[in-house]
C-alpha cells in the first residue's frame, strides 16, 4: 500500500518535473546592444550575459563530472573568462548560445582529457528548484531519481554526456546543438537516441514507478 | 525511408524534430512493427528520465573569479587578452 502510495507520488513529481523544467529551460537570450557592450568592455553588460546563462553552464558542467562542484565552478570561471576575453571576436554570424555552449563543451572535453583518472565524492547540495510545498519524502524521491540519472549520464561516452546535457539544460533544438557540437543534426539524433535508451536500461528499475499514460 | 525499422529516428521524432510527413510515416510504422514500439517505449522513458535533472545555482564565488579580469582594461577600454 505504502509503495502504491509512493509510486503514485513519484508519478505525479516526475509530471510537476516536466513541467518546471520547461520553465526553467525557458531561454533568455542576450540581445545585440549587450552583446556590443560587452566587446566594448561595459562589465555591467557583461554581468547580464553571466546571469542569464551562468546556471545553465554551471549545471551542464556539474551534471558532465558527476556532481564535482569544485571542477564545474572552475569550467563555470574558466567559461566566463575565455567569453571575455574573445567576444570581440563573436560577429554575429551564429545564435551567441551556440558560441557560448562550444566553450562549454570544449572546457568540458578539454578537462575531461587532462584528468586521467580522478575519484568523486558526490557532495551533498540543495537543490534550488524543489517545489517549496513538496513533502519531505516528496523532494528525498526526486533527489534520490536525479541522482540515479546524473550517476548513469556521468559514465557515458563525453560526446554522448554533452549532447544530452546540451539538449536538457537548455532545449537546443537538434540543429543547434549541432552547430554546438561541429556535427550533422543526425549524428546529435544518433547520440541522443544512445543516451535515453542508456538511461532506460540502466534505470529500468524505476519504470515501475512511473505511469505510462500519456 | 522507413521500410525498415525506424529505431535511429525515434528521439528526433519523440523531441518534435521530424517533419509533419515524417511524423506520419514514424507512427504508420509503430503501429505495425511491435520491436520498433518497444524501442520507442525505451526512448520515450529514457527522455523522461533526462527531464528529471534540476538547474543548480552557480555559486557566487564563479562570479568573483569572473569579475576581476573587466577591471584589467587595455588602453583602448577592451579587455586585456591572457
Amino acid at each position: 500500500m505504502e509503495e502504491a502510495q509512493a509510486f503514485r507520488r513519484l508519478t505525479v513529481e516526475f509530471r510537476q518535473q516536466d513541467a518546471k523544467s520547461r520553465v526553467l529551460m525557458t531561454k533568455h537570450p542576450i540581445d545585440g546592444p549587450t552583446i556590443e557592450a560587452c566587446q566594448r568592455g561595459d562589465s555591467d553588460a557583461f554581468r547580464l550575459v553571466f546571469e542569464a546563462y551562468k546556471d545553465r553552464v554551471y549545471s551542464i558542467a556539474l551534471c558532465f563530472f558527476d556532481g564535482n562542484e569544485a571542477t564545474a565552478k572552475d569550467i563555470t570561471q574558466d567559461v566566463f573568462l575565455k567569453l571575455m576575453i574573445t567576444i570581440s571576436q563573436f560577429q554575429n554570424r551564429s545564435e551567441f548560445s551556440t558560441w557560448l555552449y562550444r566553450l562549454v563543451t570544449n572546457a568540458c572535453l578539454d578537462r575531461k582529457r587532462s584528468l586521467r583518472r580522478f575519484l568523486f565524492f558526490s557532495t551533498t547540495r540543495e537543490l534550488e528548484f524543489l517545489d517549496p510545498r513538496s513533502s519531505l519524502e516528496d523532494k528525498f524521491i526526486q533527489r534520490e531519481l536525479e541522482s540515479s540519472v546524473r550517476k548513469v549520464i556521468a559514465r557515458m561516452k563525453p560526446k554522448l554526456r554533452i549532447t544530452i546535457l546540451l539538449k536538457y539544460f537548455d532545449d537546443l533544438s537538434y540543429e543547434e546543438i549541432a552547430k554546438v557540437l561541429g556535427c550533422s543534426a543526425g549524428t546529435v539524433a544518433s547520440r541522443l537516441n544512445r543516451a535515453h535508451r542508456i538511461l532506460a536500461r540502466k534505470l529500468a528499475h524505476l519504470r515501475g514507478a512511473l505511469a505510462s499514460g500519456e | 525511408m522507413f521500410g525498415k525499422h525506424i529505431i535511429r529516428h525515434l528521439s528526433a521524432y519523440h523531441d518534435g524534430q521530424l517533419s509533419a510527413a515524417e511524423n506520419l510515416r514514424i507512427e504508420a510504422h509503430l503501429e505495425q512493427c511491435g520491436k520498433c514500439r518497444g524501442a520507442y517505449e525505451e526512448i520515450r522513458f529514457g527522455a523522461r528520465l533526462a527531464s528529471s535533472l534540476l538547474m543548480s545555482n552557480a555559486p557566487d564565488a564563479a562570479w568573483r573569479g569572473v569579475y576581476q579580469i573587466p577591471n584589467a582594461r587595455g588602453a583602448d577600454g577592451s579587455p586585456e587578452r591572457r
